[in-house]
């Protein structure tokens, strides 16, 4: 029994060509803090993925927010817009920044004041299913 | 011949000097960073009518008397509009002096009337610096006002939200109210600090 374990938990972790999200780290992540008549926030961290996989980032979510969505500013026909995304793509041996402007995690209606210092966890969950758990802080 | 040709060389090298700072002289009065100065060209505007967040009214007549930059955007964007209020707080501390500070507004003008209102534009613009001003009302005024500077900007309510696009430029208005810049983005405080301390200070 103990062999068929050692066996399976080999086959699992050797497969190079299965995404594996526990390789995937985070980094710095943050909070924009914003006075609370604003009912949403903008989150922004590096993930890390040095895998030989490529990985996604499927949803995203928070017990202090009533929705947690991933949002890219984009420019289009000179005006600046949010634009929903489906998921994040990792690549492989590279790093993600997630960053003022750009790509950014919006976190939508918090269901209690934040203020800064706080820390925000955030449940993320990967294509392969798994989910991590990180730590975001609200700053300036 | 060398002396003819000399003098020729002068005569064009001073020819050229001359159209140059005529030139730089109607483009702008000193040399900026990344403002485009409209110079002659500065137009002034048309008559609207806003509410600001001390619930006074926001007109043409408003921009009378000190320097005014213009920032569209909405509460409710919690990326770039932040960012942009951030550094437009950075930019006023880049300023050297207080007598400076004075003389230039800084006014975010909300393109989402539907959720943002003199209360919480208020709390949102004050958060970022004491002194800046929130501005909002009905949607064909502020259309008024966009069409008149060139700002672009769309605000559409959808079943889960509203849809907002807006131009990222600020805008420069003179103390006689006219139209008279624009910063286009994306923003460096020094050299908006820069700018706006050589058009004030020469």
């Amino acid at each position: 029994m103990k062999n068929i374990i050692l066996l399976l938990t080999l086959l699992l972790t050797s497969g190079v060509t299965f995404a594996d999200s526990a390789k995937v780290s985070f980094h710095q992540g943050w909070i924009k803090n914003l006075p609370p008549v604003v009912p949403v926030r903008a989150g922004y961290i590096q993930i890390k993925n040095p895998g030989d996989v490529s990985v996604e980032i499927i949803s995203m979510h928070s017990d202090l927010f009533e929705f947690v969505e991933i949002h890219e500013t984009v420019m289009e026909n000179g005006m600046m817009k949010m634009d929903a995304l489906d998921k994040i793509v990792l690549p492989p041996k590279t790093t993600v920044l997630l960053k003022p402007g750009e790509k950014h995690i919006m976190l939508i209606t918090p269901k209690f004041p934040l203020a800064i210092g706080d820390t925000v966890n955030l449940t993320v969950t990967f294509n392969d299913q798994k989910t991590q758990t990180i730590q975001l802080e609200v700053k300036q | 011949m060398n002396k003819n040709l000399f003098i020729l060389v002068v005569i064009i090298a001073t020819l050229f000097g001359l159209g140059a700072s005529v030139l730089l002289s109607q483009k702008s009065p000193v040399q900026l960073k990344s403002l485009t100065w409209f110079g002659d060209q500065a137009k002034s505007l048309p008559a609207f009518s806003l509410t600001d967040h001390n619930s006074q009214p926001y007109n043409n007549q408003s921009f009378s008397g000190q320097w005014n930059l213009l920032f569209f955007g909405y509460t409710n964007c919690p990326d770039i509009c932040p960012d942009t209020l951030q550094m437009l707080n950075t930019m006023m501390q880049n300023l050297p002096d207080d007598a400076t500070r004075q003389q230039i507004q800084i006014t975010f003008i909300s393109v989402d009337p539907g959720r943002d209102h003199s209360e919480n534009l208020k709390t949102y613009v004050t958060y970022f610096n004491p002194e800046f001003k929130g501005v909002s009302g009905d949607i064909n005024q502020i259309k008024i006002l966009t069409d008149a500077v060139g700002i672009l900007f769309y605000s559409e309510p959808k079943p889960e939200g509203y849809d907002v696009g807006h131009s990222g430029a600020l805008v420069l208005i003179d103390p006689q109210s006219r139209y008279t810049g624009i910063f286009g983005s994306p923003h460096d405080a020094q050299e908006i600090a820069h700018d706006i301390n050589a058009l004030i200070n020469g």
